[in-house]
């Protein structure tokens, strides 16, 4: 899919993921990016991201047992931990441990979404989906991208060739003779490499530093948003802060516009925008809009949910469930779209 | 390339071999270096407000409370500080690239983020105990002999691609980037203190390095061991729901606030992060003079420019 059709999806999906405690909803959008992330993983001929379902056994038990343990509060005691302990000591709820779930599912689900992205998208249209202004981080970042493959073909050949020669890592000292040719190696490439970029006539036509117009309206940005700090600091209206900074934002987005558009950019192959792309985006952004907006018809309250003060099962509107489902949207896709 | 334009090149690389790597592209221009200290000036100082904002914003947030004007909008709140950490992230990083970039230096910067990516993804792969990590090393090193500049870059491009490696993209990646480019740029700060406090005899030009240096850079290692780890909580803390000891709440002077922090950071992190420091100690102990010997040794060879002739 398109790049910037991920990027609806995730945004809308994550805003709703971060509005919502109610643990039903964050499991259906959790299974949600599940469900997307494997998909595209077999169309890539990838593994599935199994570590999340890893990172998942170990950081909802941790996050309940951490809260359970920790808040003292809520009506249903599980068991008292006598004595003056600090923290520790007190009533342990099924409240808090509800709680400390909720919070480990939420997170949970936020790398899920987050996860859809590097598995569906690859390294290198990630990167071609840099901002024109950032040509030359960019660049940097395609050479760090393409260049550790050969890395680590590079410290498998160095940790043979020293075998050979006796050479055993049993301390961290012993990595000292692989950790110097490893890096002097990667030296040695790089300058070959800028050699061969300035052969090319890298960086020949083009001005390292920015305009002065645009680096004033970067200047003028950060005063915005640093004035708008100080404030909200200063206990102002919220409105003066917020207009700061908002114009700040403006400023800082339109010198990063400028520089842009003075980093020319060929690119050799485009990655189509579909019709599927334009539809997914499209289902994505207006999901997130009737689910967040006060919209009728649909019962927002259910997005809330604490368990405290005694513990209720979540309620649940089966509309907004049946509405979720709609960011399965990408499922659609049967197979990897060509570069133009 | 003629001898005359050779000889011109190799004077001005001797020249410039002993700057940082930011400084030698600096230009005269004392307008457009204000500029640029400027938005140094101003993207640190965002940096620090966005990070205390917890420890600032107590107080405030009860008047507003008082006031009724909770709704009104706020800027507090997790997306809309990381948005504003990523704008100034991204100034900060037109201003860097500007000044930084050469065909050399993007070729070395590719590659020591390449090779601070490995060891991530070995990191990842095989979890060190607490926070070990290893990619602090490289980020220091090279901070400290390329230049601030450069180790900020190095910091933050470290963990925007091993986060593109190693899945780790998320809304806490602005805040991780922020923070290892503080550490790369401090590390080139740190080189200009020990030249000042060494008095006349320059560190800049040497190409050995002693063992005042030596316990200079572990020290700092040390400290941003856990500075980084404090730093990164800050951005969830005040979000997070947790024992009323050690959380954030609105209406608490700064004082009380910081108490609380300390409180949250001794019972959940600190611990964490002494396995982070005592990793950046010993790494910088037994690697930390070879590595800066390589790192010199291909400095003077990247820094090498000639002066075009139109």
């Amino acid at each position: 899919m398109h790049l910037r059709a991920w990027v609806a999806w995730i945004a809308s999906l994550l805003a709703v993921a971060l509005s919502t405690r109610n643990p039903l909803y964050l499991t259906i959008l959790l299974l949600i990016a599940v469900a997307v992330s494997s998909h595209f993983a077999q169309l890539r001929n990838r593994p599935a991201p199994t570590w999340l379902a890893r990172f998942a056994a170990f950081v909802i038990p941790i996050s309940t047992l951490f809260n359970a343990l920790t808040i003292h509060i809520g009506d249903t005691v599980l068991l008292v931990i006598p004595g003056e302990i600090p923290l520790l000591s007190g009533p342990v709820t099924l409240e808090a441990a509800a709680y400390g779930s909720v919070n480990g599912l939420a997170l949970i689900t936020m790398i899920s979404v987050f996860s859809v992205l590097s598995t569906a998208t690859p390294a290198h249209q990630l990167v071609r989906g840099t901002p024109r202004a950032f040509q030359s981080i960019g660049v940097t970042v395609g050479i760090a991208l393409s260049f550790i493959p050969q890395t680590l073909r590079r410290l498998r050949e160095v940790r043979e060739a020293q075998a050979v020669r006796g050479h055993k890592v049993k301390g961290l000292r012993d990595w000292l003779p692989l950790w110097l040719p490893l890096l002097m190696g990667g030296l040695e490439q790089s300058m070959q490499l800028s050699e061969a970029m300035v052969a090319r006539g890298f960086g020949a036509t083009h001005n390292r530093t920015a305009p002065a117009r645009t680096r004033w309206l970067l200047f003028s940005g950060l005063v915005c948003v640093l004035a708008g700090f100080v404030l909200s600091l200063a206990a102002a209206h919220p409105a003066f802060s917020l207009t700061a900074m908002a114009a700040g934002g403006v400023f800082i987005l339109l010198g990063l516009r400028q520089a842009g558009n003075a980093s020319p950019h060929t690119t050799y192959r485009l990655t189509p925008f579909t019709r599927l792309d334009a539809v997914c985006a499209g289902i994505s952004i207006a999901l997130g809009l009737l689910i967040l907006l006060p919209v009728p018809l649909i019962a927002r309250d259910t997005l809330h949910y604490t368990p405290y003060p005694r513990f209720a099962m979540p309620s649940f509107d089966p509309a907004l469930g049946i509405l979720m489902l709609g960011w399965l949207t990408p499922l659609l896709r049967r197979e990897l779209p060509q570069e133009a | 390339m003629t001898a005359h334009d050779f000889a011109s090149g190799a004077l001005r690389s001797r020249r410039t071999a002993g700057l940082g790597a930011g400084k030698l592209a600096l230009s005269g221009n004392t307008a457009q270096g204000l500029l640029s200290a400027g938005i140094y000036t101003l993207t640190a100082l965002i940096g620090v407000f966005i990070f205390l904002y917890p420890f600032l914003s107590g107080a405030v947030a009860q008047q507003q409370v008082d006031a009724g004007a909770q709704n009104a909008g706020s800027i507090s709140s997790p997306f809309a500080l990381a948005l504003i950490i990523a704008l100034c992230l991204a100034a900060l990083a037109i201003e860097t690239q500007g000044q930084v970039m050469s065909a050399k230096l993007i070729a070395l910067l590719g590659v020591l983020i390449a090779i601070n990516s490995v060891l991530r993804l070995a990191d990842t792969a095989f979890p060190g105990p607490g926070g070990f990590t290893p990619i602090f090393l490289l980020i220091i090193l090279s901070g400290y002999v390329f230049g601030a500049r450069f180790g900020f870059l190095m910091g933050a491009l470290s963990l925007l691609v091993s986060a593109l490696v190693t899945a780790g993209i998320g809304p806490w990646l602005p805040y991780q980037m922020f923070t290892a480019g503080w550490t790369g740029m401090s590390a080139g700060w740190l080189r200009n203190a020990q030249s000042w406090i060494a008095g006349s005899r320059s560190l800049r030009a040497q190409d050995t390095y002693s063992r005042r240096e030596l316990a200079g850079l572990i020290g700092f290692g040390a400290l941003w061991g856990f500075l980084y780890g404090a730093i990164m909580n800050l951005w969830f803390w005040p979000f997070q729901a947790g024992s009323p000891e050690q959380s954030w709440q609105a209406g608490l002077s700064a004082g009380d606030t910081v108490q609380r922090y300390l409180v949250f950071y001794g019972a959940t992190s600190l611990l964490w992060d002494l396995f982070r420091a005592a990793g950046n100690v010993i790494l910088l102990a037994l690697f930390g003079i070879p590595t800066l010997k390589a790192l010199q040794r291909f400095k003077r060879r990247f820094l090498f420019e000639t002066e075009r002739r139109m």
